[in-house]
């Protein structure tokens, strides 16, 4: 398999974990840990949040790539997992008492995310007010918008990258130009066997601790199909 | 391209704002409306709206262009300006009472704007996003934005070109933005030593009362830089 000296993973909850490289390697809980094992890269960089949506997934992806050169395109794999359509994440101060505290790179990127994790969620500080005023068709449109802007980012600039789907109704949720921009993205796009998206692959193995996260077990298969993946695709 | 089918887009906050159409030559209101003129393209689209910072030029460009897919590079031309880094666009439905009114192409991109800045506290927010997001955040968003804008543009190999509204959207911008356009020089419309068209026509006593907005000379001569710098790169 390509050796890939830098590996960075974004995403929401069901990708979120440590980037310490040791204790990704020596204890892993989610796939990146798994995959990051399997390439042996030297630079690991896991900037998923639970609750994050695809705002903070494409904004900080693209911060990071603009901030910090050592990320090269020749030497970096780049995999995120795209997460529900109806999540809306607003930038804010690193010390914001309602910032997402399970954002490791806060401190580093001088930032930090308000995460909703729903449109029916109703947390502090916004209360639901920017979901009752923005309507849920602007927040799914916003969302679709920032994922073709990451990976028209992403390719432009020659990246090696993959998404994967958190979960099948994020399909269901998309509106046509979204699927259609996706569909001619095919080869960027990891499928499980036969199931379009995590969840639903890690439910057909019973690996799910409850509705939306896999078991230690599941994250171990979805990284096995992650390197299956990059395998086939430089034979 | 061959202006037979040449397609022009603008797109920007009040500076490039004003009215779609090619029939917008009889009656000029704004820079893209002299630059229309001298294009002579034979579809014309303003996507600018008053009061529009950079989150909402960028996405609104890039849902256009999703969307509409008969604007292709082949035939289309896109030029926006760089708006205020102060200012904070949250997407909403066509019909929100507090959307922007003078965005015309709200019914058929099926969304508005609520446009604000980073001093407004008015409805419906009452000051609530800025005071969470804080200026920094603001900034940095919309950098990201105007990034987002441009590799859009370029991966799909669109024939684009972008200008400051002002000296003070450049002063403002972070440092990543400015290395990110300055490796894009060739696509940036200065105004001899000027950034922004505001500065330029200051400077040359062009603006209306407000002091910040050009007036109809002032506006001619932008279509002036803008159709000269496009020559030029071609």
């Amino acid at each position: 398999m390509t050796t890939y000296n830098n590996l960075l993973v974004a995403g929401s909850s069901v990708t979120a974990g440590t980037s310490d490289k040791i204790t990704a390697v020596t204890n892993p809980q989610v796939w990146p840990h798994f995959l990051l094992s399997a390439l042996g890269s030297n630079i690991f960089c896991n900037l998923a949040m639970p609750a994050g949506g695809n705002i903070s997934i494409a904004k900080n992806l693209i911060y990071t790539l603009e901030t910090k050169p050592e990320y090269t395109a020749n030497d970096t794999l780049i995999i995120f997992n795209i997460a529900p359509l109806d999540r809306f994440d607003v930038m804010c101060a690193v010390d914001n008492p309602n910032a997402n505290q399970h954002f490791s790179w806060a401190k580093d990127f001088g930032f930090n995310w308000i995460t909703s994790g729903s449109f029916t969620a109703k947390t502090p500080p916004f209360n639901g007010i920017l979901e009752k005023n923005m309507g849920y068709d602007a927040i799914v449109n916003f969302n679709a918008l920032e994922l073709i802007g990451l990976i028209t980012y992403l390719e432009d600039r020659g990246y090696h990258f993959h998404f994967i789907l958190d979960n099948c109704s994020i399909l269901t949720d998309a509106p046509t130009y979204l699927t259609d921009f996706l569909q001619a993205k095919k080869r960027h796009w990891v499928n499980f066997d036969n199931h379009l998206a995590l969840r639903e692959y890690c439910q057909s193995h019973n690996s799910m601790i409850d509705n939306e996260h896999p078991t230690v077990a599941g994250h171990q298969l979805v990284s096995q199909q992650l390197e299956q993946h990059l395998y086939q695709e430089i034979q | 391209m061959t202006s037979k089918t040449l397609r022009l887009i603008t797109t920007g906050c009040s500076f490039t704002a004003g009215a779609s159409g090619t029939d917008a030559t009889n009656n000029p209101q704004t820079w893209s409306h002299f630059y229309l003129k001298v294009l002579q393209p034979n579809l014309f689209v303003n996507l600018a709206m008053p009061g529009a910072g950079n989150f909402a030029m960028s996405k609104n460009l890039t849902y256009f262009l999703e969307t509409k897919q008969d604007y292709t590079p082949d035939n289309t031309q896109i030029i926006f300006n760089i708006t205020g880094f102060d200012r904070v666009d949250t997407m909403c439905s066509v019909d929100h009472p507090n959307a922007n009114q003078w965005f015309a192409w709200a019914q058929d991109v099926e969304h508005n704007w609520i446009s604000e800045r980073f001093v407004n506290d008015g409805a419906p927010f009452n000051g609530l996003l800025q005071k969470h997001m804080g200026f920094d955040q603001i900034k940095r968003l919309g950098a990201l934005s105007v990034i987002d804008a441009i590799m859009y543009l370029e991966q799909r190999e669109f024939d684009y070109y972008f200008m400051f509204m002002d000296n003070e959207a450049h002063a403002d911008s972070p440092e990543f933005l400015i290395k990110f356009l300055e490796n894009r020089s060739d696509r940036w419309i200065q105004f001899d030593h000027q950034i922004g068209m505001h500065d330029y026509c200051k400077e040359f006593g062009m603006l209306i009362n407000d002091n910040f907005h050009p007036d109809l000379q002032g506006y001619e001569m932008i279509a002036n830089f803008v159709n000269q710098h496009i020559k030029e790169k071609l």
